[in-house]
Order: C-alpha cells, then sequence, then structure tokens
C-alpha cells in the first residue's frame, strides 16, 4: 500500500514524535498535597489575662486563648517536604459565619507555634501544637481560625490551607 | 520549508513529511526560549558562617509610631562569591536582605499589624569578582522580632552582570539560632 519512500517518511514522524517524550520511561516523583487537620476541632476557648499586643502604637488585651494541634499528613507516594512556613488568621464569627468588621476595627492576635521538627518523610506525620491568643472587635469568643502551611518539595513551594472554627 | 515539501510531495506522502517536519519542530520547543540569566553559571555565593548565632543588642535603634526602640538581637557574617575559572568575571550591581522570624527552621508570618524590625550594614570588599578569584561582602545585621524571640532567618540576593553583560542573581539562606 505505502512504498519505501513514504514508509520511511512514516518511520521518521513516529521516531520523532516519541523522541519529545524522552521523559517518559521515567517513574514521575509525586508531589501530593499535604493534608492539613486540627485537634480538637472545633476549638474550645478559654478567658485570658496579661498578654497583649502592640499594633500601631496601641496595646490590646487578647482575652481570650485556645489550644490546639495543626496535624500534617504526606501521603505514602508523595516526595519528603520541609515545612518552610506557618501562617494563621483568625476572623471573628457568628453562628458559623464569618463576620467581617469595620475597615478600622480588625481581629488582634498572636500565636506561639511549637514544632518539633521541619521535615515530614514519604507517609509520614508532623504535628506543630499552637496557643493562639486573640481579641474580636465584637468582644465574642467564636471565630474561624484559617492555618496555611507552605512546603519546601522537589518541585518548588506547595501551600495546604485548613480553617476550624472556634465554639460560642 | 513546509510550503516546499508540499509542491515536492503531494498526497498521502506530502502529509507524512509535513507530520515528520511538525513533529521534528516540536522537539525544538526549548530553543526558542531566551533565557535572562544564565542558571548554569558556575558562580558561586556561601554564607560564611553557614548557621548564625545572634547577641542581645543595644544602642542601635529604630522608630515604630513615634516611639525610638533599641533592636533586641544582632549579628553578622560575610556572603563569599566565588568565581571559578570557567566564569567570566562579575560585576556586583544589587542586593537585597530579608530578615524572617522563624521558629525550629519554620517561617512563621507575623500577625496582622505587626512585622519584623531590621536594618543592616554591608561592607563590600569590591564590586567586581574577577575570574579564579573571590570576593566577600560583610553583613551586619540588627533585628527586632514580632513573637520576640531570637530565631530567624535570612535571605541575601545578589544581583551580578558579567563581561558578556548577562545578568546573573544568586541567593544564600543563613538560619540564626
Amino acid at each position: 500500500m505505502f512504498g519505501r519512500t513514504q514508509r520511511a517518511l512514516a518511520l521518521i514522524a513516529v521516531l520523532s514524535v516519541t523522541g519529545c517524550e524522552e521523559g517518559a520511561p521515567t517513574a514521575p516523583t509525586s508531589y501530593q498535597r499535604v493534608e492539613l487537620s486540627v485537634a480538637p476541632d472545633p476549638l474550645v476557648a478559654v478567658p485570658s489575662t496579661g498578654v497583649t499586643v502592640t499594633v500601631g502604637g496601641s496595646t490590646f488585651d487578647l482575652p481570650w486563648k485556645t489550644s490546639f494541634a495543626l496535624i500534617m499528613n504526606l501521603p505514602e507516594n508523595a516526595s519528603p517536604v520541609d515545612i518552610a512556613i506557618l501562617a494563621v488568621n483568625v476572623q471573628q464569627a457568628t453562628d458559623g459565619i464569618v463576620v467581617a468588621p469595620a475597615a478600622s476595627d480588625d481581629e488582634r492576635f498572636r500565636f506561639t507555634p511549637r514544632p518539633q521538627a521541619n521535615r515530614i518523610e514519604s507517609g509520614g506525620e508532623a504535628v506543630v501544637e499552637f496557643d493562639l491568643w486573640y481579641l474580636l472587635p465584637n468582644g465574642g469568643q467564636e471565630a474561624l481560625v484559617t492555618l496555611t502551611a507552605s512546603f519546601d518539595t522537589p518541585a518548588g513551594l506547595t501551600t495546604s490551607t485548613v480553617d476550624v472554627q472556634v465554639a460560642p | 520549508m513546509i510550503l516546499l515539501c508540499r509542491s515536492a510531495f503531494t498526497g498521502s506522502r506530502g502529509r507524512m513529511v509535513f507530520v515528520a517536519a511538525l513533529a521534528l519542530s516540536a522537539c525544538d520547543r526549548p530553543a526558542f526560549i531566551m533565557p535572562t540569566t544564565v542558571a548554569s553559571a558556575p558562580l558561586e555565593v556561601v554564607a560564611v558562617p553557614t548557621s548564625l548565632s545572634a547577641t542581645p543588642s543595644s544602642g542601635v535603634t529604630y522608630e515604630l509610631n513615634g516611639a525610638v526602640l533599641e533592636y533586641d538581637w544582632r549579628t553578622s557574617f560575610s556572603a563569599v562569591i566565588r568565581a571559578p575559572d570557567d566564569q567570566t568575571a562579575v560585576a556586583v550591581v544589587g542586593q537585597t536582605l530579608v530578615l524572617r522570624q522563624t521558629t525550629a527552621d519554620i517561617v512563621v508570618v507575623p500577625p496582622p499589624g505587626l512585622v519584623e524590625h531590621y536594618e543592616f550594614d554591608t561592607a563590600p570588599h569590591n564590586n567586581r569578582v574577577e575570574t579564579g578569584t573571590e570576593m566577600s561582602i560583610d553583613y551586619e545585621v540588627w533585628y527586632t522580632l514580632p513573637n520576640e524571640g531570637r530565631e530567624a532567618r535570612i535571605q541575601v540576593d545578589l544581583t551580578f552582570v558579567d563581561d558578556d553583560a548577562v545578568t546573573i542573581v544568586r541567593s544564600v539562606t543563613i538560619p540564626v539560632r
């Protein structure tokens, strides 16, 4: 059906296309997302005294304290990662709904993380305990805490986030 | 090139030439990306020491909301730049230093309204590194952290232009414990 020239051209086409897939035979390294969870869930806040934060020259008492553990799980088939960055945000909430405060009246908080290590092996788990003190514009204790962790992987920085409620 | 092939080969033969040409040219895609830096350039930057200790600081101040405050901590180090024999001579054209608070080597982002306060002095011994030589830049850093701790991470980014007008960027990160 095809002549010699046509078969040769077809062979060139096939070899050229497969030549582009040089990396394909190598098993790809997996960079799966690190799963985050928080214990307890929901959080419980207790009254606090003596802890303050100074923002913009003003000092605020932080009347609520909650403690929790951030648990980070890496799947078995994922490459080991280093915990690079941890961040916390607190938003006031009512009946589970975040209530944005007036622009000039922000939530104030400070926190202390206590990581035991900064590396998670494949299939492994890392736990960072936190103490968090906060003041909400509405004076209440119900809040939404957002925890963000970024990880150094061979493919670059990846980020995971988890939200947890502070019970009213 | 494809038009020439089509004129020389028609029908199924021409289509195969077209596929072969497309397939071969597809392999060349990376060649058309013009790099802005030379990733393979052997220029090397290391920190000496590689891990720092901070000592309590006094006498160096910063201003915050009208108040004059002393920095809590002070540390110093050198960035050593090495241009091996296969590296064209470079000129140092830019440098930045960023300090962030850490806990167990993890950067801990401060809550809103709080930031790391720091300043640094830099003393380059030269602004040029010749081929086969090294040059160092000394740094002295004063800082106060939002978490009132001492542990931090310093990142120095250095920008170079070599004698072939190629821009090279190198970073070095140093833990302060």
